[in-house]
């Protein structure tokens, strides 16, 4: 007979933390370095398009001349590399994984490019 | 006597993916199996010629999501012969590190889903509440759950801090302990016995003359894994591959039961032996030349092919994964077996039909 054998193994699960967590109450917070969200600072993007040449999935778009930096959330697969190659270390990637949304939106940014010192001129 | 034919998937209870067999009835007995193919094909390999070979690590990553470290394993590989470079001690030991930490993730995974098959589902929990913390593993290491995107071509992005091996260390202690204890209910319990024993031979002949790779043939008496040929790193560990020689559903199980745990000891041993020094060395110029590098990943041997003409694109990649060498084996198991035992022999050979298509 196997069945007494069950019995504590039954009693110690009775009385044993459950192994899952109620999801959307409660969150277990992030390793450290875990990869999630990408966000820009536009105040610091120089628009230099590195980012875009880099992302394998093309879901960032820079353009120059329109001062336009765009990202589209649902083409990415949080890589990291744009994060990895901005010069200026305006592109950080969070810790914390996006959120499911209802509406398919792109992220659009209008960063100010650098000023090209002026020329000196001739004395 | 008059035959039935039964279209199995491609959406079937037991398949996570999606492939169609044509089982030819004759009463309850298979006689004839078909397959078809191509419900997920994505054309990957031919991205290639879009994307530059720094992208394409990211890519090829996303042929299988449950290998995915091994196809970007052997990717870099290959473009690092092509390059000429080798990359430091410390990246292909962390390398080898998260391969293994994977295998144990893809075969707790199996495990779970053949429970699954074979209607233990409390076992199916079990073996998926243990592949948790194993995923949580590679979440602290690496920063993703299962994609874990860590190789670059001349190394790796990421290193180990001491914290993170000690905790890592106790983890897998806790794993191993977790993994012997279940697969010793797994192998112990009389049903799944019952199910499995004797059911769906391949002997060695066959299962060599049909090209079967990975635990399908180690199940069948075979001892043939590529980690054997790297004499540095598996050689030092003292490696000797898992081969069971019954070559029914029961040594197939057996051996990724042994395989988990001998995948515990792996990336343990890597821990202790890991060297000081660099992760990364970056590769110089444009890529010329051809490669071809072969990688044991959890369902067998990959083969990859890569092409590069000094451009800025590749040429070619040509990916052949352990799956599509072990269906001609799987359409060589189900004859003479009745429809009952079609999912759990299904089940054996590890379908992955995302890598398979690609």
């Amino acid at each position: 007979m196997k069945l007494p054998r069950l019995i504590p193994n039954a009693l110690r699960s009775l009385f044993r933390r459950p192994t899952t967590r109620r999801y959307p109450a409660e969150v277990r917070k992030p390793y450290a370095g875990s990869r999630g969200e990408i966000v820009n600072d536009a105040s610091a993007c120089i628009l230099c398009g590195l980012c875009a040449r880099r992302c394998p999935t093309s879901c960032i778009e820079v353009d120059k001349h329109l001062c336009l930096w765009v990202h589209d959330p649902f083409a990415c697969v949080l890589c990291g590399w744009c994060a990895e190659v901005c010069p200026t270390d305006s592109l950080t990637q969070t810790e914390q994984r996006p959120t499911p949304r209802t509406v398919r939106q792109r992220t659009e940014l209008h960063p100010t490019p650098p000023q090209r010192p002026a020329k000196p001129k001739d004395a | 006597m008059g035959r039935t034919v039964i279209p199995f998937g491609p959406q079937h209870p037991v398949l996570p993916e999606p492939i169609h067999l044509t089982l030819t009835l004759e009463d309850d007995i298979i006689v004839e199996a078909l397959p078809r193919l191509g419900y997920i094909h994505r054309g990957l390999e031919l991205l290639a010629r879009k994307r530059t070979p720094d992208q394409m690590v990211q890519v090829v990553e996303r042929v299988c999501g449950i290998c995915s470290m091994m196809h970007g394993m052997c990717f870099c590989q290959a473009l690092e012969d092509i390059h000429g470079i080798t990359p430091p001690p410390r990246a292909q030991w962390l390398r080898v590190f998260w391969a293994e930490v994977h295998r144990l993730h893809s075969h707790l995974l199996w495990l779970g889903l053949f429970a699954d098959a074979l209607g233990f589902e409390n076992l199916f929990m079990q073996f998926w509440r243990v592949r948790e913390r194993i995923m949580d593993i590679q979440e602290a290491t690496s920063g993703n759950r299962v994609v874990v995107s860590v190789s670059v071509i001349g190394g790796v992005r990421r290193d180990l801090n001491p914290d993170q091996m000690l905790w890592c260390r106790t983890e897998l202690a806790g794993v191993r302990d977790e993994v012997h204890r279940l697969g010793k209910a797994m192998l112990g319990d009389y049903s799944i016995a019952k199910r499995t024993k004797g059911i769906g031979v391949l002997t060695p002949e066959r299962a060599h003359a049909l090209g079967t790779v990975g635990p399908t043939l180690r199940g069948s008496g075979v001892a043939h894994d590529i980690r054997m040929l790297d004499q540095e790193i598996y050689g030092a560990m003292e490696f000797k591959p898992c081969v069971e020689n019954d070559g029914d559903s029961w040594a197939r199980l057996t051996v990724r039961i042994r395989e988990t745990e001998q995948s515990v000891d792996l990336a343990l041993g890597t821990l202790d032996r890991l060297p000081q020094g660099e992760i990364a060395v970056k590769p110089k110029g444009q890529a010329e030349g051809e490669a071809v590098r072969r990688v044991e990943q959890p369902r067998g041997e990959a083969l990859y092919f890569v092409k590069a003409d000094g451009g800025k694109l590749l040429d070619r990649v040509r990916i052949r994964t352990p799956t599509f060498a072990n269906i001609p084996a799987l359409l060589d198991l189900l004859p003479g077996h009745s429809l009952a035992d079609a999912p759990v022999l299904v089940m054996t050979i590890d379908p992955c039909i995302s890598c398979t298509e690609r």
